[in-house]
């Protein structure tokens, strides 16, 4: 029976006032590539940032290697979202992938020569060495992914969570990133990975968690992806839950 | 002499904090702070009773970071755009201030125009004594003090400071937290605000919190360098500025600032040109 | 009264009115699109042209002042938008260089004029924080025109204005030219900004357009009650500020009109029913009330279930008690009993419960131990409407995951 490496429990986590993941419970095994799959509104974005503690969940809890996040953060490595950065900061590749050195080094000390070692050799990995000096406004939009990959490999982590990188990236660059993740996996590394587009996920993942407010369905790919789980995900007969949902925040 | 040294000091130190003003978006909170201040400074004054005492600076510091607790308050209770919500607010702490200065100031030693738009040509008259020995004016030592403790936070948490400015969201996933270094630069922004407010006023801050630094961005790729040409760029307003206020006998803090934006349409024309000529 | 005997003060009453009318009213646009503190920018890049405009003429001739301040602020105004556009350079960052620099320049200049030996410089001090009082018969007049015709280009255009704020991007599909509206959008905002600019000065302009504006949002999110709501705050506040102004001479009137506006935010804030912090005391308090009845009413149906059917005035708190009978939901004497219409009510609760349990276990994947607390929640939040829906969705159970029964007894 493999370890579980990331669980969820009952967890209902509001935006704003409404709630936009309800009672959800679901568990990762070690190792998986995971898709998280579900219509926009889903709560897919909001499950990984209650996760890392950015948003503070109504009730239910995540845990990562059965322990709390503050206790194993150096084992996990967060990619968020590229929209969530304003591209225009005056830093170079290098100085971006530096960063994913920064948790392990906890406040105030300065990265040492090692650390930029770790940070060339993440960039040769995602082929980006030559790039290490150039703006990262002059990026593409595939370049810009991955300069994020570049610096969560060198996080060193166990565990990684991607949110939608393959949005708005050339056909090149998502091959050559799930080339990426799959060799993380080879290497016993678990990945999740948010996921917007269905059609590509039997190609590319081997653990399915499909996601609408509530938890539809968790497990292996092959089983999981059935006619009733996507209709149930994507079917939008959700106007109780979505009633539900106004009633709540109203109150 | 000594008011040039006062004015150096001062717009060197807002460019300095101002970097992170501009880079994390907070301009405009930072023109807030530099109005809304005057209340706290008023305030300050009629309970302590002097402008020469300690307590006088650090009432004024708590309430300017005050003032950010109370926008925050605000924004989170109602659904109304959190610049709105800081004009609101500024105006009004403005406008209080203003009108206690008018009413109750009379015949002590605030003038409207003197703390409105600075009054750096008459503070050389306040000298730091110590063991009876005239170290110079006041606000040259105390400007000084307020721009080294600048360099040293700034230095000690400037990885942290990069990272929760361009990234937030990745700072907090590997544990280094967004909220303390805002208060971090709240706190910075406020001690640099209350003092450099007796050099240069309340309105005038505000330029050199942002227009040095805002030439700088146009065309630096790297943070220690944006950093460091803002400090240029201060230094070089304040020194023209300077010059040009003795000379034509104008505001001097009123010619910095104009200074300052020269030299930014300078700078943004040289930038166009050079970006065309790359391009071809 | 005393005051309105000098025909001045009318008009400086009559000027002041317009005045705020109109800000409160152009306000509340400005603060739905988010550039609220544009007016701001704008006022403070007004005042190098006024400077200029003295220069030149050499008196205080409003219109020429106010020509140049035209000027400079839409100068300020182009700068602004070459800046964000030309550069890096953010809008909040633009806005605050362009406003500082201009304002720094205007100050230059009016330290200038100040050592000119021309006699008529003082006016130009007003221009800082405005002075109602100083208002001519002309002036008012050019006031109320502008107000007017700002009006009357709100009238016209208002589903277009309403299609701008709300997604321009959609009206821009529509094929409107929203180009065309955000240069008339900006001009009349200017021209608003430029009259507010002798009453109410440079500094405190922008207060004019997001105060009352700001208020009258806290009170409804629909446009048109919006902008009566800002037009009815902002000529308060300016006609406090106005008449503060008559009153007690040499008070500038800008700081006043801010507290005046401000104080009226405050009270909005307080009390209004969308924001206001009492409002929302006040719903949390009667939500608590409802709950704390329909649990009780719950408990006592529970009971009912086992077979109890009297129950001891000791075991309910006198409170209870009261709301209980005021209801009608039981009979009381020494002993009380449930009314028919207290029996129904709480079996309603009881069954909002257990349908949402059974709900969440057969749709939502909930497992049997998940399921309670998040219906002790709901069966205070489920509508009947809703009940009925989710009974015909599960297709009318008759008991829930733990066993119990979804049907009255």
């Amino acid at each position: 029976m493999k370890k579980t490496v990331f669980e969820v429990h009952d967890l209902t986590v509001a935006y704003g006032k409404k709630p936009v993941l309800w009672g959800v419970d679901f568990s990762i095994p070690e190792g998986s590539l995971v898709a998280v799959v579900g219509p926009n509104g889903a709560g897919k974005s909001t499950l990984l940032k209650t996760a890392f503690g950015l948003l503070k969940p109504l009730s239910g809890w995540a845990k990562f290697f059965d322990k709390n996040y503050s206790d194993v953060r150096n084992k996990i490595a967060y990619v968020p979202q590229r929209e969530s950065v304003d591209w225009d900061f005056p830093a170079t590749v290098f100085d971006v992938v530096l960063m994913g050195r920064y948790g392990h080094l906890g406040w105030i000390k300065r990265p040492k020569k090692s650390d930029h070692k770790k940070a060339m050799e993440a960039l040769e990995k995602v082929s980006m060495v030559e790039f290490k000096d150039r703006h990262i406004s002059d990026l593409s939009g595939g370049q810009q992914q991955r300069v994020f990959l570049a610096r969560a490999l060198c996080q060193e982590a166990d565990l990684y969570f991607l949110d939608e990188p393959f949005a708005g990236v050339d056909i090149v660059t998502e091959k050559a990133i799930f080339k990426l993740l799959k060799d993380l996996k080879n290497d016993g590394k678990t990945v999740v990975v948010v996921h917007h587009d269905i059609q590509t996920v039997e190609e590319y993942f081997d653990w399915l968690v499909l996601l609408n407010v509530r938890l539809v369905a968790s497990g292996p790919l092959k089983s999981t992806l059935t006619k009733e789980n996507l209709n149930a995900a994507y079917g939008g007969r959700l106007d109780i839950l979505s009633k539900a949902q106004e009633l709540f925040a109203n109150k | 002499m000594e008011v040039m040294i006062i004015v150096i000091l001062a717009t060197l130190t807002c460019a300095l904090i101002g970097n992170f003003l501009v880079l994390r978006k907070l301009s405009l909170m930072g023109d807030a702070i530099s109005h809304a201040v005057l209340f706290g400074i008023v305030m300050a004054f009629f309970i302590v009773g002097t402008l020469h005492s300690i307590w006088f600076f650090i009432l004024s510091v708590l309430f300017a970071v005050f003032l950010g607790f109370i926008v925050q308050w605000i924004v989170e209770r109602v659904s109304i755009s959190r610049e709105s919500i800081i004009g609101v607010v500024f105006t009004f702490f403005f406008a209080l201030g203003v009108l206690l200065i008018v009413q109750f100031a009379g015949n002590i030693h605030l003038d409207t125009h003197a703390v409105l738009f600075g009054s750096v040509e008459f503070s050389v008259f306040e000298r730091f004594v110590f063991l009876s020995f005239d170290l110079g004016p006041k606000s040259m030592w105390t400007l000084g003090a307020v721009f080294l403790l600048n360099i040293f936070l700034i230095k000690l948490f400037y990885k942290e400071l990069k990272i929760t400015t361009f990234d937030p969201n990745f700072a907090t996933s590997v544990g280094i937290s967004p909220k303390l270094i805002h208060y971090l630069v709240m706190f910075l922004t406020s001690i640099t605000v209350v003092t450099a407010f007796e050099a240069v006023g309340a309105i005038l801050v505000v330029a050199l919190l942002v227009v040095p630094v805002v030439t700088s961005y146009i065309f630096n790729k790297r943070l220690n360098f944006m950093i460091g040409y803002s400090l240029f760029f201060a230094l070089l307003s304040s020194i023209v500025g300077y010059l040009f206020s003795v000379y034509f006998d104008v505001s001097v803090a009123g010619a910095v600032a104009f200074i300052s934006g020269v030299i930014l349409c300078f700078v943004v024309i040289l930038y166009k040109m050079f970006a065309y000529e790359q391009t071809n | 009264m005393e005051f309105f005997t000098t025909i001045n003060s009318v008009y400086v009453m009559i000027g002041s009115i317009a005045l705020g009318a109109m800000c409160g009213m152009l306000g509340v646009f400005g603060v739905l699109r988010k550039q609220g503190l544009l007016g701001d920018a704008l006022a403070h890049a007004a005042l190098p042209g006024i400077a200029i405009a003295f220069l030149i003429m050499g008196e205080r001739i409003l219109a020429g002042l106010l020509l140049g301040a035209l000027v400079s602020g839409l100068l300020g105004a182009f700068c602004i938008q070459y800046l964000v556009k030309a550069t890096k350079i953010k809008m909040d960052s633009a806005m605050a260089a362009v406003l500082s620099v201009f304002f720094g320049f205007g100050i230059v200049l009016l330290t200038f004029i100040q050592r000119l030996p021309s006699a008529s410089k003082a006016g130009l001090d007003t221009f800082l924080f405005g002075q109602a009082a100083a208002l001519l018969k002309i002036d008012v007049i050019l006031m109320s025109s502008i107000f007017l015709f700002t009006l009357l280009v709100v009238f016209i255009f208002w589903k277009e204005l309403k299609m701008f704020i709300f997604d321009s991007s959609f009206a821009a599909v529509l094929g409107f030219r929203s180009r065309f509206f955000e240069i008339l959008f900006m001009t009349i905002y200017v021209l608003a900004i430029l009259v507010s600019l002798q009453a109410v000065g440079v500094v405190l302009t922008a207060a004019m357009f997001i105060t009352p504006a700001a208020a009258a949002l806290l009170w409804t999110k629909r446009l048109l009650s919006a902008v009566v709501l800002s037009v009815v705050f902002g000529s308060i506040s300016s006609a406090s500020g106005a008449y503060v102004s008559i009153v007690a001479e040499g008070m500038p009137t800008g700081p006043v009109i801010v507290m005046a506006a401000s104080v009226i935010f405050l009270f909005s804030f307080m009390f209004a029913s969308r924001g206001g912090i009492v409002w929302k005391a006040i719903e949390r308090y009667k939500y608590s009330k409802k709950v704390n009845l329909e649990n009780l009413l719950a408990k006592l149906y529970r009971d009912t279930e086992s077979g109890v059917n009297k129950w001891q005035r000791s075991d309910i708190s006198l409170i209870m008690l009261w709301r209980l009978r005021s209801n009608g939901y039981i009979n009381s004497g020494n002993e009380i009993t449930l009314t028919k219409k207290g029996l129904v009510s709480g079996f309603k609760v009881v069954q909002k419960h257990r349908l949402w349990e059974t709900y969440l276990v057969e749709r939502m994947n909930f497992s049997h131990d998940h399921v309670h607390r998040d219906a002790e929640i709901m069966e205070h939040l489920l509508t009947d409407d809703v009940v009925e829906k989710i009974n015909s969705i599960l297709g009318n159970p008759k008991v829930d995951p733990h066993g119990k029964s979804l049907k009255m007894k």
